[in-house]
Protein backbone atom coordinates (compact mmCIF):
# COMPACT_ATOMS: atom_id res chain seq x y z
CA UNK A 1 0.00 0.00 0.00
CA UNK A 2 1.30 3.40 -1.04
CA UNK A 3 -0.38 5.12 1.90
CA UNK A 4 2.01 3.46 4.38
CA UNK A 5 5.09 4.98 2.75
CA UNK A 6 3.39 8.30 2.16
CA UNK A 7 2.47 8.60 5.84
CA UNK A 8 6.06 7.68 6.71
CA UNK A 9 7.34 10.60 4.60
CA UNK A 10 4.85 12.82 6.44
CA UNK A 11 6.08 11.67 9.84
CA UNK A 12 9.71 12.15 8.81
CA UNK A 13 8.98 15.68 7.60
CA UNK A 14 7.22 16.60 10.84
CA UNK A 15 10.06 15.12 12.85
CA UNK A 16 12.49 17.38 10.94
CA UNK A 17 10.12 20.27 11.63
CA UNK A 18 10.17 19.58 15.39
CA UNK A 19 13.98 19.33 15.31
CA UNK A 20 14.26 22.76 13.70
CA UNK A 21 11.69 24.24 16.11
CA UNK A 22 13.40 22.81 19.18
CA UNK A 23 16.74 24.19 17.99
CA UNK A 24 15.11 27.61 17.61
CA UNK A 25 13.60 27.47 21.09
CA UNK A 26 16.84 26.38 22.71
CA UNK A 27 18.60 29.29 21.00
CA UNK A 28 16.00 31.89 21.92
CA UNK A 29 18.60 33.60 24.13
CA UNK A 30 21.65 33.07 21.94
CA UNK A 31 23.30 36.32 20.84
CA UNK A 32 22.92 36.96 17.10
CA UNK A 33 20.99 33.73 16.48
CA UNK A 34 18.70 33.68 13.45
CA UNK A 35 15.59 31.50 13.60
CA UNK A 36 15.31 28.73 11.05
CA UNK A 37 12.37 27.31 9.19
CA UNK A 38 11.94 23.89 7.64
CA UNK A 39 10.43 24.11 4.17
CA UNK A 40 8.44 21.27 2.70
CA UNK A 41 7.51 20.36 -0.82
CA UNK A 42 5.41 17.64 -2.37
CA UNK A 43 7.17 14.59 -3.79
CA UNK A 44 6.74 13.39 -7.36
CA UNK A 45 3.38 12.52 -8.84
CA UNK A 46 2.51 9.29 -10.54
CA UNK A 47 0.21 9.63 -13.53
CA UNK A 48 -2.40 6.89 -13.46
CA UNK A 49 -4.33 8.75 -16.10
CA UNK A 50 -2.75 11.87 -17.50
CA UNK A 51 -4.76 15.08 -17.50
CA UNK A 52 -5.45 16.00 -21.11
CA UNK A 53 -5.53 12.39 -22.25
CA UNK A 54 -8.19 11.59 -24.82
CA UNK A 55 -11.02 9.52 -23.45
CA UNK A 56 -12.60 8.64 -26.81
CA UNK A 57 -11.82 8.59 -30.52
CA UNK A 58 -13.90 11.76 -30.87
CA UNK A 59 -11.11 13.63 -29.13
CA UNK A 60 -12.88 14.16 -25.81
CA UNK A 61 -10.30 15.20 -23.28
CA UNK A 62 -10.08 14.00 -19.68
CA UNK A 63 -10.42 17.22 -17.69
CA UNK A 64 -8.17 16.38 -14.77
CA UNK A 65 -6.90 12.80 -14.84
CA UNK A 66 -5.68 10.72 -11.93
CA UNK A 67 -2.43 11.80 -10.39
CA UNK A 68 -1.29 10.14 -7.20
CA UNK A 69 1.25 11.95 -5.06
CA UNK A 70 4.04 10.17 -3.24
CA UNK A 71 4.23 12.23 -0.06
CA UNK A 72 6.34 15.11 1.15
CA UNK A 73 10.00 15.95 1.62
CA UNK A 74 12.00 18.59 3.43
CA UNK A 75 13.24 20.87 0.67
CA UNK A 76 15.46 22.96 2.86
CA UNK A 77 15.94 24.71 6.13
CA UNK A 78 16.16 28.42 5.56
CA UNK A 79 17.17 31.15 7.94
CA UNK A 80 14.99 34.12 8.82
CA UNK A 81 17.35 37.08 8.54
CA UNK A 82 15.25 39.67 10.30
CA UNK A 83 17.14 41.91 12.70
CA UNK A 84 17.05 40.69 16.29
CA UNK A 85 16.31 43.21 19.05
CA UNK A 86 19.24 45.20 20.46
CA UNK A 87 19.95 44.77 24.13
CA UNK A 88 22.05 47.43 25.83
CA UNK A 89 24.81 45.92 27.98
CA UNK A 90 27.25 48.87 28.16
CA UNK A 91 30.21 46.50 27.97
CA UNK A 92 32.81 48.21 25.73
CA UNK A 93 33.44 45.21 23.52
CA UNK A 94 29.80 44.16 23.07
CA UNK A 95 29.09 45.15 19.48
CA UNK A 96 25.80 44.84 17.67
CA UNK A 97 25.27 45.27 13.94
CA UNK A 98 22.21 47.37 13.21
CA UNK A 99 21.49 46.37 9.63
CA UNK A 100 23.11 44.01 7.20
CA UNK A 101 26.54 42.40 7.52
CA UNK A 102 28.73 39.98 9.46
CA UNK A 103 31.87 40.35 11.54
CA UNK A 104 34.83 38.46 10.09
CA UNK A 105 36.53 36.02 12.44
CA UNK A 106 39.87 34.33 11.80
CA UNK A 107 39.58 30.65 12.66
CA UNK A 108 42.55 28.67 14.05
CA UNK A 109 42.97 26.96 10.64
CA UNK A 110 43.33 30.31 8.90
CA UNK A 111 39.87 30.25 7.33
CA UNK A 112 37.53 33.21 7.73
CA UNK A 113 34.23 32.65 9.51
CA UNK A 114 31.38 35.13 9.77
CA UNK A 115 29.21 35.99 12.76
CA UNK A 116 26.67 38.49 13.99
CA UNK A 117 27.29 37.66 17.65
CA UNK A 118 29.41 40.59 18.78
CA UNK A 119 30.14 39.67 22.39
CA UNK A 120 33.88 40.25 22.08
CA UNK A 121 36.68 40.44 24.63
CA UNK A 122 40.38 41.21 24.77
CA UNK A 123 43.01 38.45 24.90
CA UNK A 124 46.29 38.59 26.80
CA UNK A 125 47.89 40.61 23.96
CA UNK A 126 45.09 43.17 23.92
CA UNK A 127 43.62 41.89 20.67
CA UNK A 128 39.84 41.93 20.15
CA UNK A 129 38.72 38.28 20.10
CA UNK A 130 35.50 36.23 20.30
CA UNK A 131 34.36 34.27 23.36
CA UNK A 132 36.40 31.36 22.01
CA UNK A 133 39.55 33.47 21.61
CA UNK A 134 39.45 33.72 17.81
CA UNK A 135 40.69 37.02 16.39
CA UNK A 136 38.17 39.49 15.03
CA UNK A 137 39.63 40.65 11.72
CA UNK A 138 41.56 42.78 10.98
CA UNK A 139 43.17 42.07 14.40
CA UNK A 140 42.88 45.31 16.29
CA UNK A 141 45.17 45.64 19.32
CA UNK A 142 44.10 47.85 22.20
CA UNK A 143 47.16 49.23 24.05
CA UNK A 144 47.54 48.13 27.65
CA UNK A 145 47.46 51.63 29.08
CA UNK A 146 44.22 52.57 27.33
CA UNK A 147 41.70 53.99 29.75
CA UNK A 148 38.77 54.23 27.44
CA UNK A 149 37.77 52.46 24.21
CA UNK A 150 35.22 53.93 21.83
CA UNK A 151 33.97 52.15 18.74
CA UNK A 152 31.86 54.38 16.53
CA UNK A 153 29.08 53.53 14.08
CA UNK A 154 31.55 53.35 11.20
CA UNK A 155 33.61 50.70 13.00
CA UNK A 156 36.57 52.93 13.86
CA UNK A 157 38.19 51.96 17.16
CA UNK A 158 39.51 54.84 19.26
CA UNK A 159 41.42 54.57 22.52
CA UNK A 160 42.22 57.18 25.09
CA UNK A 161 45.58 56.75 26.74
CA UNK A 162 46.86 58.27 29.95
CA UNK A 163 48.28 61.72 29.46
CA UNK A 164 46.75 62.24 26.03
CA UNK A 165 43.94 64.62 25.30
CA UNK A 166 42.70 63.38 21.95
CA UNK A 167 41.56 59.79 21.42
CA UNK A 168 43.72 57.86 18.99
CA UNK A 169 42.47 55.58 16.23
CA UNK A 170 43.92 52.09 16.54
CA UNK A 171 41.96 50.29 13.84
CA UNK A 172 38.92 49.96 11.65
CA UNK A 173 36.47 47.04 11.87
CA UNK A 174 35.09 45.75 8.61
CA UNK A 175 31.90 43.89 7.82
CA UNK A 176 31.17 41.30 5.15
CA UNK A 177 27.93 41.00 3.19
CA UNK A 178 26.72 38.19 1.01
CA UNK A 179 24.43 38.19 -1.99
CA UNK A 180 22.56 35.23 -0.49
CA UNK A 181 23.21 35.10 3.28
CA UNK A 182 20.75 32.19 3.47
CA UNK A 183 23.33 30.08 1.66
CA UNK A 184 25.96 30.41 4.42
CA UNK A 185 26.92 27.22 6.20
CA UNK A 186 26.41 27.29 9.96
CA UNK A 187 29.27 25.61 11.81
CA UNK A 188 28.13 26.17 15.38
CA UNK A 189 29.41 28.70 17.94
CA UNK A 190 27.33 31.34 16.09
CA UNK A 191 29.77 31.10 13.18
CA UNK A 192 29.08 30.76 9.47
CA UNK A 193 31.28 29.81 6.53
CA UNK A 194 31.14 31.01 2.94
CA UNK A 195 29.71 28.53 0.41
CA UNK A 196 29.06 28.51 -3.30
CA UNK A 197 25.42 29.24 -2.60
CA UNK A 198 26.16 32.32 -0.52
CA UNK A 199 28.44 33.91 -3.11
CA UNK A 200 31.73 35.65 -2.32
CA UNK A 201 31.86 38.12 0.58
CA UNK A 202 31.72 41.82 -0.16
CA UNK A 203 33.81 43.57 2.48
CA UNK A 204 33.51 47.23 3.46
CA UNK A 205 33.42 49.55 6.44
CA UNK A 206 30.22 49.57 8.51
CA UNK A 207 27.60 52.25 7.88
CA UNK A 208 28.49 52.53 4.19
CA UNK A 209 25.98 51.74 1.46
CA UNK A 210 24.11 48.54 2.23
CA UNK A 211 26.10 47.81 5.39
CA UNK A 212 24.75 48.04 8.91
CA UNK A 213 26.08 50.37 11.59
CA UNK A 214 27.98 49.24 14.69
CA UNK A 215 26.45 49.89 18.10
CA UNK A 216 28.93 49.72 20.93
CA UNK A 217 27.68 48.48 24.30
CA UNK A 218 24.80 46.52 22.82
CA UNK A 219 24.19 42.95 21.69
CA UNK A 220 21.84 41.65 19.04
CA UNK A 221 19.38 39.23 20.60
CA UNK A 222 18.15 36.09 18.98
CA UNK A 223 15.28 36.82 16.54
CA UNK A 224 13.37 33.70 17.62
CA UNK A 225 9.80 34.48 18.62
CA UNK A 226 9.01 31.83 21.16
CA UNK A 227 5.23 32.20 20.85
CA UNK A 228 5.42 31.48 17.12
CA UNK A 229 7.70 28.52 17.73
CA UNK A 230 5.32 27.01 20.28
CA UNK A 231 2.33 27.31 17.92
CA UNK A 232 4.40 25.78 15.13
CA UNK A 233 5.37 22.97 17.49
CA UNK A 234 1.73 22.23 18.33
CA UNK A 235 0.88 22.16 14.62
CA UNK A 236 3.80 19.88 13.86
CA UNK A 237 2.93 17.51 16.69
CA UNK A 238 -0.69 17.18 15.54
CA UNK A 239 0.40 16.63 11.96
CA UNK A 240 2.78 13.94 13.19
CA UNK A 241 -0.05 12.22 15.08
CA UNK A 242 -2.36 12.33 12.07
CA UNK A 243 0.26 10.75 9.86
CA UNK A 244 0.75 8.00 12.41
CA UNK A 245 -3.02 7.41 12.33
CA UNK A 246 -2.74 6.95 8.57
CA UNK A 247 -0.17 4.22 9.18
CA UNK A 248 -2.46 2.51 11.70
CA UNK A 249 -5.41 2.72 9.33
CA UNK A 250 -3.40 1.34 6.42
CA UNK A 251 -2.28 -1.47 8.68
CA UNK A 252 -5.86 -2.30 9.61
CA UNK A 253 -6.90 -2.23 5.98
CA UNK A 254 -4.20 -4.72 5.13
CA UNK A 255 -5.28 -6.83 8.09
CA UNK A 256 -8.82 -6.92 6.66
CA UNK A 257 -7.41 -8.14 3.37
CA UNK A 258 -5.35 -10.82 5.07
CA UNK A 259 -8.36 -12.16 6.92
CA UNK A 260 -10.30 -12.76 3.73
CA UNK A 261 -10.68 -16.24 2.43
CA UNK B 1 -21.34 -16.40 -10.37
CA UNK B 2 -18.28 -14.53 -9.15
CA UNK B 3 -19.75 -11.14 -10.07
CA UNK B 4 -20.34 -9.94 -6.50
CA UNK B 5 -16.69 -10.63 -5.73
CA UNK B 6 -15.57 -8.78 -8.83
CA UNK B 7 -17.64 -5.77 -7.87
CA UNK B 8 -16.12 -5.87 -4.41
CA UNK B 9 -12.65 -6.02 -5.96
CA UNK B 10 -13.36 -3.02 -8.20
CA UNK B 11 -14.34 -1.13 -5.06
CA UNK B 12 -11.26 -2.19 -3.15
CA UNK B 13 -8.88 -1.11 -5.93
CA UNK B 14 -10.56 2.29 -5.97
CA UNK B 15 -10.46 2.57 -2.18
CA UNK B 16 -6.78 1.81 -2.07
CA UNK B 17 -6.13 4.70 -4.43
CA UNK B 18 -8.35 6.93 -2.38
CA UNK B 19 -6.35 6.04 0.70
CA UNK B 20 -3.23 7.08 -1.24
CA UNK B 21 -4.79 10.45 -1.99
CA UNK B 22 -5.89 10.96 1.64
CA UNK B 23 -2.50 10.01 3.06
CA UNK B 24 -0.73 12.29 0.56
CA UNK B 25 -2.96 15.16 1.68
CA UNK B 26 -2.16 14.52 5.33
CA UNK B 27 1.57 14.19 4.64
CA UNK B 28 1.46 17.61 2.95
CA UNK B 29 -0.45 19.35 5.72
CA UNK B 30 2.43 21.80 6.22
CA UNK B 31 3.64 22.08 2.63
CA UNK B 32 3.66 25.64 1.30
CA UNK B 33 0.71 26.34 -1.03
CA UNK B 34 -0.19 22.65 -1.27
CA UNK B 35 -3.67 22.00 -2.66
CA UNK B 36 -5.54 19.03 -1.26
CA UNK B 37 -6.96 16.47 -3.65
CA UNK B 38 -10.05 14.35 -3.78
CA UNK B 39 -10.86 11.30 -5.76
CA UNK B 40 -14.00 11.18 -7.87
CA UNK B 41 -15.66 7.82 -8.42
CA UNK B 42 -17.88 6.86 -11.28
CA UNK B 43 -20.22 4.02 -11.89
CA UNK B 44 -19.12 1.68 -14.62
CA UNK B 45 -22.14 -0.20 -15.94
CA UNK B 46 -22.00 -3.54 -17.63
CA UNK B 47 -24.97 -5.37 -19.09
CA UNK B 48 -25.85 -8.63 -17.45
CA UNK B 49 -25.37 -11.76 -19.49
CA UNK B 50 -28.97 -12.92 -19.28
CA UNK B 51 -29.91 -10.32 -21.89
CA UNK B 52 -32.82 -8.94 -19.91
CA UNK B 53 -31.44 -5.45 -19.81
CA UNK B 54 -30.14 -5.58 -16.25
CA UNK B 55 -26.90 -3.79 -15.38
CA UNK B 56 -24.03 -4.56 -13.09
CA UNK B 57 -22.56 -1.53 -11.45
CA UNK B 58 -18.81 -1.52 -10.94
CA UNK B 59 -16.94 1.38 -9.45
CA UNK B 60 -14.16 3.22 -11.22
CA UNK B 61 -12.02 6.09 -10.04
CA UNK B 62 -12.01 8.61 -12.85
CA UNK B 63 -10.17 11.65 -11.65
CA UNK B 64 -8.25 13.22 -8.84
CA UNK B 65 -9.74 16.63 -8.31
CA UNK B 66 -7.82 19.50 -6.76
CA UNK B 67 -9.58 21.70 -4.26
CA UNK B 68 -8.77 25.22 -5.33
CA UNK B 69 -9.76 27.06 -2.17
CA UNK B 70 -6.76 29.10 -1.05
CA UNK B 71 -4.79 27.94 1.96
CA UNK B 72 -4.44 30.15 5.01
CA UNK B 73 -2.06 33.08 4.70
CA UNK B 74 0.77 33.01 7.20
CA UNK B 75 2.71 36.14 8.05
CA UNK B 76 6.46 35.45 7.98
CA UNK B 77 7.99 38.91 7.55
CA UNK B 78 10.61 37.49 5.19
CA UNK B 79 10.93 39.86 2.18
CA UNK B 80 11.24 36.99 -0.29
CA UNK B 81 8.16 35.14 0.94
CA UNK B 82 5.35 36.06 -1.43
CA UNK B 83 1.81 34.77 -1.66
CA UNK B 84 -0.80 35.20 -4.36
CA UNK B 85 -4.05 36.54 -3.00
CA UNK B 86 -6.64 35.37 -5.52
CA UNK B 87 -6.27 33.20 -8.58
CA UNK B 88 -2.92 32.80 -10.26
CA UNK B 89 0.49 31.18 -10.40
CA UNK B 90 4.08 32.39 -10.48
CA UNK B 91 6.02 31.42 -13.62
CA UNK B 92 9.21 29.46 -13.08
CA UNK B 93 11.90 28.48 -15.59
CA UNK B 94 13.00 24.88 -15.35
CA UNK B 95 15.15 22.60 -17.46
CA UNK B 96 11.97 20.98 -18.75
CA UNK B 97 10.33 24.25 -19.82
CA UNK B 98 8.00 26.66 -18.09
CA UNK B 99 6.30 25.56 -14.88
CA UNK B 100 3.84 27.34 -12.62
CA UNK B 101 3.65 27.42 -8.85
CA UNK B 102 1.84 29.12 -5.99
CA UNK B 103 4.59 28.35 -3.49
CA UNK B 104 6.26 31.73 -3.06
CA UNK B 105 9.03 30.84 -0.61
CA UNK B 106 11.73 32.29 -2.82
CA UNK B 107 15.43 32.75 -2.23
CA UNK B 108 18.33 34.53 -3.87
CA UNK B 109 20.86 32.66 -5.97
CA UNK B 110 24.59 33.47 -5.61
CA UNK B 111 24.08 35.80 -8.61
CA UNK B 112 21.24 37.60 -6.84
CA UNK B 113 18.45 36.14 -8.96
CA UNK B 114 15.10 35.34 -7.34
CA UNK B 115 14.83 31.54 -7.39
CA UNK B 116 12.65 28.79 -5.92
CA UNK B 117 13.78 26.33 -3.28
CA UNK B 118 15.21 24.18 -6.06
CA UNK B 119 17.16 27.08 -7.58
CA UNK B 120 14.86 27.53 -10.58
CA UNK B 121 14.64 31.20 -11.61
CA UNK B 122 11.31 32.96 -11.18
CA UNK B 123 10.31 34.84 -14.35
CA UNK B 124 9.28 38.40 -14.83
CA UNK B 125 6.66 39.43 -17.40
CA UNK B 126 9.34 39.43 -20.14
CA UNK B 127 10.32 35.85 -19.35
CA UNK B 128 13.61 36.91 -17.78
CA UNK B 129 14.90 36.20 -14.25
CA UNK B 130 14.88 39.11 -11.80
CA UNK B 131 18.30 39.90 -10.32
CA UNK B 132 18.67 41.95 -7.13
CA UNK B 133 21.81 44.15 -7.09
CA UNK B 134 24.34 43.16 -4.46
CA UNK B 135 24.28 46.45 -2.57
CA UNK B 136 20.48 46.56 -2.27
CA UNK B 137 19.35 47.32 1.25
CA UNK B 138 15.67 46.58 0.92
CA UNK B 139 13.50 44.51 -1.40
CA UNK B 140 9.91 45.59 -1.90
CA UNK B 141 7.38 43.59 -3.85
CA UNK B 142 4.21 45.46 -4.70
CA UNK B 143 0.75 44.01 -5.08
CA UNK B 144 1.03 43.97 -8.89
CA UNK B 145 4.24 41.92 -8.54
CA UNK B 146 6.70 44.74 -9.27
CA UNK B 147 9.99 44.03 -7.49
CA UNK B 148 11.86 47.09 -6.26
CA UNK B 149 15.30 47.21 -4.67
CA UNK B 150 15.90 50.46 -2.78
CA UNK B 151 12.95 51.96 -4.65
CA UNK B 152 14.20 51.12 -8.13
CA UNK B 153 11.91 48.86 -10.17
CA UNK B 154 13.71 45.75 -11.43
CA UNK B 155 10.89 43.82 -13.05
CA UNK B 156 7.41 42.51 -12.52
CA UNK B 157 6.79 38.96 -11.32
CA UNK B 158 4.83 37.10 -14.00
CA UNK B 159 1.56 36.07 -12.38
CA UNK B 160 -0.65 34.06 -14.73
CA UNK B 161 -4.02 32.33 -14.66
CA UNK B 162 -5.49 29.49 -16.67
CA UNK B 163 -8.97 28.76 -17.99
CA UNK B 164 -8.97 25.33 -16.42
CA UNK B 165 -6.51 25.21 -13.52
CA UNK B 166 -7.66 21.70 -12.68
CA UNK B 167 -6.31 20.42 -15.99
CA UNK B 168 -2.74 21.39 -15.08
CA UNK B 169 -0.41 18.44 -14.55
CA UNK B 170 1.09 18.27 -11.10
CA UNK B 171 4.79 17.80 -10.59
CA UNK B 172 6.95 17.46 -7.51
CA UNK B 173 7.76 20.50 -5.37
CA UNK B 174 4.45 22.27 -5.99
CA UNK B 175 5.08 22.85 -9.71
CA UNK B 176 2.39 22.61 -12.37
CA UNK B 177 2.72 22.08 -16.11
CA UNK B 178 0.29 23.65 -18.56
CA UNK B 179 0.62 21.21 -21.48
CA UNK B 180 -0.45 22.07 -25.04
CA UNK B 181 -4.14 22.56 -24.37
CA UNK B 182 -4.01 25.85 -22.58
CA UNK B 183 -1.96 29.01 -22.56
CA UNK B 184 -1.19 31.19 -19.55
CA UNK B 185 -2.88 34.59 -19.41
CA UNK B 186 -1.86 37.56 -17.35
CA UNK B 187 -3.74 37.57 -14.04
CA UNK B 188 -6.66 39.93 -13.65
CA UNK B 189 -7.20 42.77 -11.23
CA UNK B 190 -8.53 40.55 -8.47
CA UNK B 191 -5.14 38.92 -8.04
CA UNK B 192 -2.69 40.60 -5.70
CA UNK B 193 0.84 39.64 -4.67
CA UNK B 194 1.49 39.91 -0.94
CA UNK B 195 4.99 40.28 0.41
CA UNK B 196 6.11 38.73 3.71
CA UNK B 197 3.29 36.20 3.58
CA UNK B 198 3.20 32.51 2.65
CA UNK B 199 0.18 30.52 1.58
CA UNK B 200 -0.22 27.43 3.72
CA UNK B 201 -1.58 24.08 2.67
CA UNK B 202 -5.37 24.04 2.14
CA UNK B 203 -5.73 20.52 3.55
CA UNK B 204 -8.49 20.34 6.16
CA UNK B 205 -7.20 17.78 8.61
CA UNK B 206 -10.57 16.92 10.16
CA UNK B 207 -12.14 16.18 6.78
CA UNK B 208 -9.19 14.06 5.75
CA UNK B 209 -9.34 12.08 8.99
CA UNK B 210 -13.07 11.38 8.59
CA UNK B 211 -12.49 10.48 4.94
CA UNK B 212 -9.84 8.06 6.08
CA UNK B 213 -12.31 6.41 8.51
CA UNK B 214 -14.81 6.18 5.66
CA UNK B 215 -12.25 4.49 3.44
CA UNK B 216 -11.45 1.97 6.14
CA UNK B 217 -15.09 1.15 6.84
CA UNK B 218 -15.90 0.88 3.15
CA UNK B 219 -12.96 -1.41 2.66
CA UNK B 220 -14.10 -3.64 5.51
CA UNK B 221 -17.63 -3.81 4.17
CA UNK B 222 -16.41 -4.69 0.69
CA UNK B 223 -14.27 -7.43 2.21
CA UNK B 224 -17.38 -8.68 4.00
CA UNK B 225 -19.33 -8.61 0.77
CA UNK B 226 -16.73 -10.78 -0.93
CA UNK B 227 -16.70 -13.09 2.09
CA UNK B 228 -20.48 -13.48 2.08
CA UNK B 229 -20.48 -14.13 -1.64
CA UNK B 230 -17.88 -16.82 -1.08
CA UNK B 231 -19.91 -18.43 1.73
CA UNK B 232 -23.05 -18.28 -0.37
CA UNK B 233 -21.29 -20.18 -3.13
CA UNK B 234 -20.06 -22.75 -0.60
CA UNK B 235 -23.56 -23.19 0.82
CA UNK B 236 -25.03 -23.56 -2.64
CA UNK B 237 -22.53 -26.28 -3.52
CA UNK B 238 -23.22 -28.15 -0.25
CA UNK B 239 -27.00 -27.93 -0.67
CA UNK B 240 -26.79 -29.09 -4.26
CA UNK B 241 -24.52 -32.01 -3.36
CA UNK B 242 -26.82 -33.03 -0.48
CA UNK B 243 -29.86 -32.76 -2.76
CA UNK B 244 -28.23 -35.14 -5.22
CA UNK B 245 -27.40 -37.70 -2.54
Amino acid sequence: MRSLNIAATGMLAQQRNIEVISNNISNSNTTGFKAQRAEFESLLYQDIRRPGAESSVNGDVVPSGIQLGAGVRTAGVSRMLEQGGLEVTNAPFDLAINGDGFFQIEMPDGETAYTRAGSFQLNQEGEIVTNDGFTVQPGIVVPQDATDVTINQDGQVFVKQDGQVAPQEVGQLELARFQNPNGLEAVGDNLFLETQASGAPNVAAPNTEGFGAIRQGALENSNVEVVNEITNMIEAQRAYEMNSRVIQTSDRMMQTLNQMR
Amino acid sequence: METASFIAISKRAALERQMTVVSNNLANMNTTAYRGERMIFQEYLQETQDGQGGHLSFVQDTTTFRRDQPGEMKQTGNPLDVAINGEGFFSVQTEDGPRYTRAGNFHLSPDGEIVTNDAQPVQDTNGEPIAIPEDAQSIDIQSDGTVRADGEALGQLDVVTFDEPNALTRHAAGLYEAGDNQQPQAAGENTAVEQGVLEGSNVEAIKEMTRMMDVMNAQQSSAQLAQQDHEMALRAIRTLVQGQG
